[in-house]
């Protein structure tokens, strides 16, 4: 695949790096970008809820992994119905921004939803430390959907 | 020392001015026992403190100290100066004063001490020293006056009659004389010091040390005027008499660091005694403590796995879908279509040209037509039948990243699960442990045992040093008298200076005759102690004790065991009445000793004597001690000092006075005295009690 600036809703920025940054109090929950994105592509693929946003550049998507990537694919072939996107980097790429923003809404809403601090011009902003123990609370929504899986 | 009256003026309880006088202030006295009597706060030990502040100026009395509390006791709210006095002066002061007088080998001492208080506006009591006086008359009646200028003075000829180490012995309290049984190494070694001044064996030490002296300047002298192997020799003898002198002061510098660093670790111990209910407690929650930082740090680790578990959420979210789309292009595969045998570029010229590969035309909506035109949307590009073998390719790889993905992630939950809930259930229990500990914080006593762990191995590390320069010195007065010897035969060969070298050997000889001496005195004194101790033991205890107990000993710092009939140690197993009866036979020993003769010369006060004592004890303590005691003061309650003990003194025939500690306003005692057939009179009738 192309090496593609991924863009992903202006007003998500700041909750992609506060997940991805170590500060003093707190440790990351995400290793990078890439990783959260994905999740929300997942959250997004099986969600019909659309969110209509702006989008901003976050990342580069060769820092995706080749795993990442095939998921990329595969979904951008189920949701538009053909094999022919594969020769279509761009449209694999934007489809899974659109995804992505849709799986983010979900996981504020479902997880994030007592840590947003709310909404400036930076976006939504999050606030929480170690103690609130992020990564838990994340992983086991994530198990959740697993078991949730009809397979 | 004769003790004849005690005259207070607003001391302590003792409201105004008052005069007790005492039995057996002069040798000619028939009777040598009197009774202070009154409830517990109305000033009995009021007066021995009353005696102690006259001759010594201490306010504090080892009795007054809680020794389960060593920082207990605070000596700056003890206040001296009778409390309703004050009140009445106001901020214009209370002058107090204790006037002793005494006599003593022939003489008769009146030793006066004062102090000013004065309660400031907001009720804090101050108290000064305001002076002391000491008037000396000798047999022929001149008078010597020694006033405040001269305390120096006063204070050394008190020390003479009564060494201050020594005093709190002749306060004797059941409850607490045991104390100076079980003193620390540092009060043992006072308490000794005090013992040999008493017994004017630390007389003989100060000669020894003189002799020392002469030895070294006569040496030094010789050294100057010799020449020389004589000389070499001398400047040998010389170097290790200092080289004795420094290892002497190193090895007692050393000995006093031990003694320190065990009053220490005493003290720590005693604070130790704070945790010592709570300390498997302690130890428990240290436990559970260190248990949950280990779980925390754990947590932290498993941080770093949920980060990687979270790195598989996407791919594992989607595991279905990458199965599903697997299974699609291998049936894809199977039937053919991808990659396809037909090409899609083909089909696309045959449409373009509407030709047949045969050549023959193709008819829009022919069967023919129709046909390629489904082949045209079923087979896909040659581009994309490479993409989609590309991707069938990643998918088997993706499913198998997913599935471990998930294992991570399923483990990792496991793992901070059984983290969570063990740390949970560890908080509880600290929660409990908090309740019960009471706030009692854990570095304390962490803290205290590090240091305790500290002390003590500065005590090892001293206890190495003390034997290591003990064996120094043993070398060094090894190779002196080597040197002493040597010198023998140089001195008469040289016939230098004679007289120097006389006097060199005359000195050495008096060194040697000062140290056996000294052994043959100190033993003397200690068989003399254990003897006289013995006896009184032997006579003040009750058959079954005389039947158990045969002897008192010594050790050389004058700590007291006693023997049983088989010789064995056994202090340990007596009763706290027999260990009364003990302490008891060695103070009296001991003022016998020093007393050089069968009757004491120091008075006895005696605090609630009776508190632990069989009847049989008690009453051979009361017929016993006013035949061995120049003068007994017995300081007593009504719940001790009975109508049966009171007919058993009076049979004694030594009962010579009574003080009846009278209160009608709190904080103001009067001492009332009685005859003794009065007293008893009211004892029997019953007005004395309470």
């Amino acid at each position: 695949m192309d090496n593609i600036r991924v863009k992903v809703g202006k007003k998500y920025h700041a909750i992609y790096k506060e997940l991805t940054q170590e500060t003093g109090n707190r440790k990351k929950v995400f290793a990078q970008h890439g990783d959260l994105f994905m999740l929300c592509v997942a959250l997004g693929h099986s969600t019909e809820e659309k969110v209509t946003v702006s989008r901003d550049a976050l990342f580069w998507s060769h820092s995706l992994t080749k795993n990442q990537q095939t998921v990329l694919k595969a979904i951008a072939v189920k949701e538009s119905d053909s094999y022919e996107v594969l020769s279509r980097p761009e449209s694999i790429i934007q489809l899974a921004e659109t995804l992505a923003d849709r799986g983010m809404d979900d996981l504020i809403k479902t997880v994030l939803d007592d840590f947003i601090a709310g909404e400036g011009d930076d976006g939504l902003s999050l606030v929480f430390t170690d103690k609130d123990n992020l990564h838990k609370t994340i992983l086991s929504f994530v198990s959740q959907r697993i078991l949730a899986s009809p397979f | 020392m004769r003790l004849q009256s005690i005259e207070l003026k607003n001391f302590r309880q003792f409201y105004g001015k008052q005069t007790l006088e005492f039995a057996g202030a002069s040798m000619q006295d028939e009777t040598n026992v009197t009774v202070i009597y009154g409830d517990n706060g109305r000033g009995k030990t009021g007066l021995f403190r009353a005696l102690m502040f006259a001759l010594f100026g201490e306010r504090v009395l080892d009795q007054d100290k809680n020794y389960d509390q060593a920082d207990s006791f605070d000596a700056k709210r003890l206040y001296l100066v009778n409390l309703v006095a004050l009140e009445e002066d106001g901020r214009q002061g209370t002058e107090a004063y204790v006037k002793v007088r005494f006599a003593h080998d022939n003489m008769q001492y009146e030793m006066t001490r004062k102090l000013y208080g004065i309660l400031s506006d907001d009720g804090i009591v101050n108290e000064e020293d305001a002076g002391l006086c000491l008037y000396i008359k000798d047999v022929t009646g001149n008078t010597k006056v020694l006033d405040h200028d001269c305390a120096d003075d006063i204070n050394a000829l008190i020390a003479q009659i009564l060494d201050r180490r020594v005093k709190d012995y002749f306060l004797f309290d059941g409850e607490r004389i045991e104390r100076l049984t079980k003193a620390t190494t540092i009060q043992r070694k006072e308490i000794a010091r005090g013992i040999k001044s008493l017994l004017r064996i630390d007389e003989l030490f100060k000669a020894e040390e003189a002799v020392k002296l002469l030895d070294a300047k006569i040496t030094k002298e010789l050294e100057k005027v010799s020449t020389g192997e004589y000389r070499k020799k001398l400047q040998m003898r010389d170097e290790l008499l200092q080289s004795e002198v420094t290892l002497e002061n190193d090895l007692t510098q050393k000995e006093d660091e031990r003694e320190t660093a065990e009053e220490h670790l005493r003290l720590i111990d005693h604070e130790l005694d704070r945790f010592k209910d709570k300390v498997t407690l302690l130890e428990k929650r240290k436990t559970l403590e260190n248990r949950l930082e280990t779980l925390r740090q754990h947590g932290n680790l498993l941080k770093h796995r949920m980060v990687e578990g979270l790195s598989f959420g996407g791919l594992v979210l989607s595991r279905d879908l990458l199965t599903q789309l697997y299974v699609e292009i291998d049936f894809k595969r199977e039937k053919g279509q991808v990659p396809s045998d037909l090409k899609r570029e083909l089909i696309d010229r045959l449409l373009n040209e509407m030709k047949c590969l045969c050549g023959r035309p193709i008819r829009m909506n022919s069967p023919e037509y129709h046909l390629l035109k489904a082949w045209e949307t079923q087979v896909p590009t040659q581009q994309t039948q490479q993409a989609i073998m590309g991707l069938f390719g990643d998918l088997g790889a993706s499913q198998e990243a997913a599935k471990n993905g998930q294992d991570v992630i399923m483990e990792v939950l496991r793992q901070v699960g059984t983290v969570d809930a063990e740390s949970d259930q560890i908080r509880q229990e600290l929660a409990e442990f908090a309740e019960e500990l009471d706030g009692l914080p854990d570095s304390d006593f962490s803290g205290i045992n590090k240091a305790r762990a500290t002390i003590q191995a500065s005590i090892a590390s001293l206890d190495h040093e003390v034997s290591v320069q003990g064996s120094e010195l043993e070398a060094v007065r090894d190779q002196l008298a080597a040197v002493d010897r040597q010198l023998g035969p140089l001195e008469r060969e040289s016939k230098q200076h004679l007289e120097l070298s006389y006097q060199r050997q005359v000195v050495a000889e008096a060194k040697q005759t000062f140290k056996t001496l000294i052994k043959r005195f100190t033993d003397e004194m200690r068989a003399q102690l254990e003897e006289k101790a013995s006896h009184n033991m032997a006579k003040m205890l009750d058959s079954q004790g005389r039947g158990v107990l045969r002897a008192v000993k010594l050790d050389e710092q004058y700590t007291l065991e006693v023997l049983d009939w088989r010789d064995r140690e056994f202090l340990a197993n007596v009763s706290a009445g027999q260990r009364q009866i003990v302490s008891l036979s060695f103070i009296l020993a001991l003022a016998q000793v020093a007393g050089g003769a069968a009757s004491l010369e120091i008075p006895l006060f005696m605090d609630t004597p009776f508190g632990r004592l069989s009847p049989e004890h008690r009453d051979n303590l009361l017929s016993y001690i006013p035949q061995v005691t120049p003068q007994w003061i017995m300081l007593a309650t009504a719940t001790e000092f009975t109508e049966k003990e009171s007919r058993f003194l009076k049979d004694s025939g030594k009962w010579g006075r009574v003080y009846y500690l009278d209160s009608k306003v709190a904080g103001q005692t009067v001492a009332k005295e009685m005859s003794v057939e009065s007293f008893r009179g009211l004892q029997k009738e019953g007005v004395t009690r309470g």
